[in-house]
């Protein structure tokens, strides 16, 4: 699994932070999104797809 | 056998169960009906960025290029049901034409609240669907005062779109304090101050009696609690004084509405085979253990995660029990440049720090917990505070941690 983030669309909502706070964060210097791994491990599935789910702006894809 | 699924509602509840429903594994035909004639749409900029800039509805899909037919999502606009038959198991769409299913999403979530008068005024808007925001935005073009009656989401967003362009704007508010129904009456003040700053006058305890003008509206007649009959001159009113869920075509259905359709935690209904997710449905949210009906994306994003997998349990796709909702409500909002966001319920005990960034609030009960953060500009600040509201935070250790911010 892979994660991919678009940071031009990204507005810094951290509603990715809520669903997966191992994997996402808000840099307090760009204000934008940052990943703490771009290839979690299969136990963070459901989190990392949640949190594409949850983002108001679908910055996030996740590659299976 | 092949089953099928049927979808009234096709907003972000449905399209959240529907992307659900084939990672779980459902193979079988997904219709969706839609009353809106409009292909489906994201609603949140239609107060925000819709209205301030010229977006293409492109802009603001629903759904990707492709992605419906990736899905294999049978899409149908301008498609209102009509009734339901839950014996025959099938639904009535107002053309007459039937569509039998065997299991039912209801998703169709809100509209608009209306006053009992002034519908054939010109000037007077309300925002709800796109079809709403794109004549919010002609409105505000040509108009030099604004006046929003209710200062709720849709009321304050559109008020600093408008003050952003220039009008001169008026927000009269029933209650003592805005946005009072998710952030109770003590948390407010924040809010009031961003549009204070910018030259907005918000009122407060208006009832708000009629309007003036022949054809178009020219002032909003109100009273308040201190003063008699007062007026405000508008040439633009905006009504944003909430909004019900659309349950008008079930009655008669033994399906159970009691301030939207009544859900257990996994989005079952009190009928056999029928579902309900998002702004149209009450589930038990077991965090609280009592029924809450949340009119908010990400609630309506979490109910279709759920119910996509209530359903595959039901048609017997899986094996796997349905999830069940446990969540801690949370909302954003943009207005000016700033960007406010709260996550919880409203507290008794509220203390206010500014951070580098911007300002966190916690809501609490003392000798209790924390219940909610209101933060404004740090939102990695409310993506913790919704955890430790879930994990249920001493409110003396919630004041710790503001400190600490």
């Amino acid at each position: 699994m892979r994660i991919e983030v678009d940071l031009a669309r990204c507005k810094a909502y951290a509603n990715c932070v809520m669903e997966a706070p191992d994997i996402f964060d808000i840099d307090g210097a760009s204000g934008k999104v940052s990943l703490l791994t771009s290839t979690p491990d299969a136990l963070q599935g459901a989190e990392a797809r949640a949190a594409a789910a949850s983002c108001p702006v679908r910055a996030i894809v996740v590659i299976e | 056998m092949t089953r099928s699924v049927v979808v009234v509602g096709a907003g972000v509840a449905a399209a959240s169960a529907l992307r659900s429903l084939r990672r779980v594994g459902f193979t079988g035909p997904i219709h969706l009906f839609d009353a809106d004639a409009d292909s489906p749409y994201d609603r949140p900029p239609l107060s925000k960025e819709f209205l301030a800039e010229p977006l293409s509805d492109a802009s603001i899909a629903l759904f990707g290029d492709g992605e419906l037919e990736m899905l294999r999502a049978e899409l149908h606009v301008g498609s209102a049901v009509r009734s339901l038959d839950t014996v025959a198991r099938r639904v009535v769409l107002s053309g007459g034409e039937e569509r039998a299913y065997d299991a039912l999403l209801i998703a169709n979530g809100l509209a608009a609240r209306r006053l009992p008068y002034g519908h054939d005024l010109h000037g007077v808007h309300y925002l709800r669907t796109r079809k709403d925001a794109k004549g919010v935005r002609e409105a505000m073009k040509g108009a030099r005062r604004l006046a929003v009656i209710g200062a709720g989401f849709i009321g304050l967003e559109v008020a600093a779109v408008a003050r952003s362009l220039g009008l001169e704007v008026t927000v009269l508010e029933a209650s003592r304090a805005p946005l009072g129904r998710v952030l109770g009456h003590g948390a407010g003040g924040q809010i009031t101050a961003l549009h204070e700053r910018r030259g907005v006058g918000l009122r407060f305890g208006c009832t708000v009696r009629g309007f003036l003008g022949e054809e178009k509206v020219s002032a909003v007649e109100f009273t308040t609690i201190d003063e008699g009959p007062c007026l405000v001159e508008a040439d633009f009113v905006l009504v944003g004084i909430g909004a019900e869920p659309n349950t008008g075509w079930l009655s008669g259905s033994p399906v159970t509405i009691d301030d939207g359709i009544v859900c257990d935690s996994s989005g079952r209904t009190s009928v056999d085979g029928v579902f309900a997710a998002g702004d149209v449905s009450r589930w038990i949210n077991e965090l609280s253990g009592c029924h809450h009906r949340v009119e908010q994306w990400q609630s309506a994003v979490e109910h279709g995660q759920i119910v996509a997998t209530s359903i595959a349990s039901y048609l017997g796709v899986s094996d796997v029990p349905p999830a069940r909702w446990a969540s801690v409500p949370y909302f954003w909002s943009d207005q000016y440049q700033h960007k406010i966001q709260f996550c919880g319920s409203p507290g008794t005990d509220i203390v206010t720090r500014e951070t580098e960034r911007g300002s966190v609030t916690c809501l609490g009960v003392p000798g209790g917990n924390l219940t909610g953060v209101l933060a404004i500009d740090d939102p990695a600040a409310v993506a913790k505070g919704r955890r430790l509201v879930r994990n249920g935070l001493s409110w003396d250790e919630a004041r710790t941690w503001l400190e600490a911010l």
